[in-house]
């Protein structure tokens, strides 16, 4: 068979490979100075308004500034925080270049073509740290991409340096952690992630590291415990970087206030959150994804009305938003309002026939109204949905005990014990103290 | 602790195996549509499934095609001379999907087909002849939801294949994503809850009963996409594995008695070495370090490496990815279909990776302007594909000659001998493009080349009163550089199904020694040694080779 000439597009010359780009980025800066009329652009149809408007502006500023490293530096910043990666990486470059000795463009340089190739990142590290020695988290960062490059040694000196810097810093300890296990010295490991994870209980990453360190060490079960724990943390770990987090702190698109906002939710700073989706909101008020997240803030903030107004205003935008229903159908039974409640619980089991939450709501609801039938007929359904989680499951034994005393009260011994029946099961099923009392209510009943 | 300085790359040192693109001589001229519009719909970036599998019983390999356009799917018989027609038709098989496995379901003696899709799954029987009836309802097996991959495994040891079905995220078309300043891209799994996985039991070859709930395994509901089940800890029961995008990966090892335990954070193999779970795509299943038990490679996103996981039999994994150097080749790709398999016979294992971006690049590989045929929606999209050839336990990359630098949007992956000639040719889905058939020169029957240094053995483990392959045997095999370790399972990789032979390069080794085979049901047998360059059947009872 002959070997025919490709018709697809090919990655073509190695000039154009990423890899390689970032690496004459490094080595060659001189050959890659822009002429400083020419601001890259990146492309920005579909774009933002508040985002071209921003980015315009930046532009502007360049050309009427264009050898101000300061300005391009800006630019830079606005560009990587709307991920425009390409454009940022020249931007910061032209920075560095016109003001070598600035720590944060070379910082903020290093960590962009990081993303791509740490080997290439390292001298921009240094040249960075070589500004500004006592900047801890960009040790850490330089420390992180020695061990991606396999410099194991170097990367424990800096993982060490940084930590003697700034005590504090979880990351450098994590890396020393990680280090240690990676070598084979699961004591090393549990000890120096242990104080990773009591600096930073919320990072997940620390967390399981630690549990598969503890594995290692021979207690599985102290690592199994921690891995449980774990399963609740966030999959997003966050670092105090201030230089790193001013750039995201820029991004103006509507998703992005999203994001800052779950990042100060995960920290318990609620008004912070609720302003990053009130200003969300103003750039584009069309996103039911920004309306529900204020809800669910303003509601852990203690505010139900403005809450209700929120997630009223996510459901009018997009109905089958996952988790707004029951949302909703919740803040409705808060306030009293039953039929909405109702309604909305019914519309919330058509979207998820599984939600026992929701049939639990339904239930409640029927009973309240007297409707009997319906009542039974979807606790059936929770009942047959064996719901896992402890607070459904008793809220569902609670629901199953009052019908079944409510029938007993309406003289129907057997269908009350028939409700007593799965509420039992429930029970015992959890290995529930609950068990016991339920036991002898239903030896009561059938006597 | 010891430095593992980056070697210098060294272009003259670079090791070559070269391949070529018989696409166009192969009849195959359709192009897999993805179904992708202005809305940006999630399966059309995510699907690209395909099988290699002797449908007709004909002793060569024909494929199926899986698209998630409605109406994609297409099935190719392959005809002497390794021409390929369409009989997508004659043979049932239309329709659309994500993913397959194929096996015996029913020990019928020929391969049945369990297609993936986003909605009910369907189930097609063979008649043997290559012809397919769907039994999807009648077999309970129209599982419901986004499926991806799915695994045969006889956990329960009854001699009937059951079936691991991974799942993936409760889609809903409505939600509308964007990045890159807001400019609308697809969706993420991270916008939708992760669905739990599916555990089919075989009632003795007449239908499925779903046995998920008691084997333990929707206690947990990650974004599943890729499942490969071995015995990774020797222990006699076979464990499952699954690749989650941005979930942890799940190590479901077996308890007996059909239940399964996720020790996945604990073995080592949920997170990469730093503690992140990664977006698991697809997996390679194999012996990477000669060290006689499976490790596994999971591809991922851009921005992240792909991950090796080493197998340290304690039981546990470590990630091996920087020292093994396979790292920085994948950091600025999207890593789809993956296999271990020895490119060059040489006696270890190579890695292929297909790629392909999920979002728009931060940086286009394709050059400004230039034509991205067969489709421009997909400029931003396009990437290389990868070979990385092992040696020595390092991996080096050697995609920097066609086909490998050809831009395209991979995703399923198939190693299989096409052409019958003792090395492994490669089958890739590419989305809006034309399935790519890559023959591998290794051997080359036109030239007298490489003959003595690129040995080889396939070998089939049949279990005679199944009448189809043991599914899972372990096979150890003494050659004259040691012990080597392959087994009978498909290859894993993502949405993608293969024949379950095992392929094992023996460089300059022209016999070997024997065969000591472990059955899924964990009875043990020897087998004497055999000459290289030919396909050895082991058959289970007898201790002789056919």
């Amino acid at each position: 068979m002959n070997q025919e000439p490709s018709s697809r597009p090919t990655v073509g010359a190695p000039a154009c490979h990423p890899a390689f780009v970032a690496a004459v980025f490094v080595l060659l800066p001189a050959a890659t100075t822009l002429p400083a009329q020419q601001v890259p652009a990146p492309p920005l149809d579909g774009a933002e308004r508040a985002v071209r408007q921003r980015l315009a502006s930046l532009q502007a500023d360049l050309r009427a500034n264009s050898r101000n490293g300061d300005a391009w530096g800006r630019y830079g910043m606005a560009l990587e925080a709307h991920t425009f990666t390409d454009e940022a990486i020249a931007a910061y470059r032209q920075a560095h270049e016109l003001s070598p000795r600035t720590f944060r463009w070379p910082y903020l340089l290093a960590a962009l073509i990081d993303e791509r190739s740490a080997a290439d990142s390292l001298p921009l590290y240094r040249a960075a740290l070589a500004l500004d020695p006592d900047y801890a988290p960009a040790r850490v960062r330089f420390a992180e991409a020695l061990e991606r490059s396999g410099q194991f040694d170097a990367a424990n000196q800096e993982y060490a340096q940084a930590a003697r810097l700034d005590s504090a810093n979880a990351h450098a300890h994590a890396g020393l952690g990680r280090l240690a296990l990676a070598a084979g010295d699961a004591d090393a490991a549990v000890r120096h992630l242990s104080r990773a994870r009591e600096l930073a209980a919320e990072n997940r990453s620390f967390a399981v590291t630690l549990a598969q360190a503890y594995a290692r060490a021979g207690n599985r079960e102290r690592g199994q415990r921690i891995a449980d724990a774990a399963r609740s943390l966030g999959r997003i770990n966050y670092r105090n970087d201030p230089i790193r987090s001013s750039v995201h702190d820029l991004a103006l698109d509507a998703r992005s206030y999203l994001r800052r906002a779950n990042a100060h939710r995960v920290h318990g700073e609620l008004d912070l959150a609720r302003r990053e989706l009130r200003a969300g909101i103003d750039v584009d008020a069309s996103r039911p994804e920004l309306h529900f997240a204020l809800a669910e803030v303003l509601a852990a903030a203690g505010n139900p009305a403005g809450s209700l107004a929120a997630a009223r205003r996510a459901y009018e935008l997009h109905p089958e938003l996952e988790g707004v229903a029951p949302f909703l159908a919740r803040a409705l039974f808060q306030t009293g309002d039953l039929s909405g409640a109702l309604d909305l619980a019914e519309e919330a089991l058509r979207l998820n026939a599984g939600d026992v939450s929701m049939m639990l709501l339904v239930a409640l609801v029927s009973a309240e109204r007297g409707d009997v039938v319906r009542t039974v007929e979807v606790l059936d359904h929770a009942y047959q949905a064996r719901p896992q989680d402890p607070p459904t499951r008793e809220g569902l034994i609670r629901l199953l005990t009052n019908v079944g005393e409510a029938m007993l009260g309406s003289d129907l011994p057997d269908a009350a014990a028939g409700q007593f029946r799965k509420a039992l099961d429930l029970a015992e099923e959890a290995e529930s103290p609950e068990a016991a009392g339920l036991r002898r209510r239903l030896a009561q009943i059938r006597r | 602790m010891g430095t593992a300085e980056a070697p210098a790359a060294d272009a003259e040192a670079a090791p070559v195996v070269r391949f070529v693109d018989v696409t166009a001589e192969s009849g195959i001229e359709y192009v897999l549509p993805s179904g992708t519009d202005s809305t940006y719909p999630m399966p059309a970036v995510m699907g690209g499934g395909l099988a290699g599998f002797d449908a007709d019983g004909d002793g060569d390999l024909d494929l199926y095609i899986i698209a998630p356009a409605p109406g994609g799917n297409r099935f190719y018989l392959q005809q002497e001379g390794g021409v390929f027609t369409d009989a997508t038709s004659a043979a049932g098989l239309e329709g659309d999907g994500m993913g397959c496995a194929v096996g015996d379901l029913d020990n019928d003696g020929d391969l049945d087909l369990y297609l993936t899709r986003v909605g009910p799954d369907r189930l097609f029987l063979n008649d043997g002849e290559g012809v397919f009836a769907d039994r999807s309802e009648a077999w309970n097996a129209a599982v419901p939801g986004w499926s991806s991959s799915a695994a045969l495994v006889d956990y329960d040891r009854d001699g009937y294949l059951d079936l691991y079905v991974a799942r993936y995220v409760a889609f809903d078309p409505a939600r509308v994503c964007s990045q890159h300043g807001g400019r609308r891209d697809f969706c993420g799994p991270t916008e939708f809850e992760g669905l739990s996985d599916v555990l089919l039991h075989n009632l003795g070859g007449t239908g499925f009963e779903d046995v998920s709930v008691a084997a333990g395994i929707t206690t947990v509901e990650d974004a599943g996409l890729g499942v490969v089940a071995a015995d990774f800890d020797h222990d006699g029961e076979v464990d499952i594995y699954v690749a989650n995008d941005a979930d942890p990966n799940n190590l479901w090892i077996h308890q007996g008695g059909g239940r399964f335990l996720d020790d996945g954070v604990l073995q080592g193999s949920a997170f990469n070495r730093w503690g992140n779970s990664e977006a698991g795509m697809g997996i390679a299943v194999g012996d990477a370090d000669l060290d006689l038990d499976l490790d596994l490679f999971v591809t991922h996103l851009i921005t992240e490496t792909n991950t090796y996981y080493r197998n340290l039999m304690l039981p546990g994994f470590e990630d091996a990815t920087i020292d093994t150097d396979l790292g920085a080749a994948s950091l600025d790709l999207t890593g789809f279909g993956t296999a271990f398999f020895d490119a060059d016979n040489d006696g270890d294992l190579d890695l292929a990776v297909a790629n392909g971006a999920v979002k728009r690049r931060p940086s286009a590989l394709a050059a400004p302007g230039a034509a991205t045929a067969p489709f421009p929606f997909w400029s931003d999209y396009v990437e290389p594909n990868l070979l990385l050839l092992n040696e020595d336990g390092r991996f080096v990359d050697a995609s920097a000659q066609a086909p490998w630098t050809e831009l395209g949007l991979s995703r399923a992956l198939v190693p299989a001998d096409l052409d019958g000639d003792g090395d492994l040719d490669l089958v890739i889905a590419d989305l809006d493009g034309t399935p790519r058939l890559l023959r591998n020169l290794t051997i080359d029957p036109g030239a007298d080349t490489n003959a003595t240094t690129s040995n080889w053995l396939r070998i089939r483990a049949f279990d005679s009163r199944l009448r189809r392959d043991a599914i899972g045997a372990r096979i150890t095999v003494q050659t004259p550089d040691g012990a080597r370790l392959v087994h009978a399972l498909p290859p894993g990789s993502y949405l993608s199904a293969g024949a379950a032979t095992a392929h094992l390069g023996l460089g300059a080794a022209d016999t070997v020694q024997g065969f000591e085979v472990v059955w899924p049901d964990g009875l043990a047998e020897h087998f004497p040694g055999a000459a290289a360059n030919q396909v050895v059947e082991l058959i289970r009872g007898e201790g002789r080779i056919r």
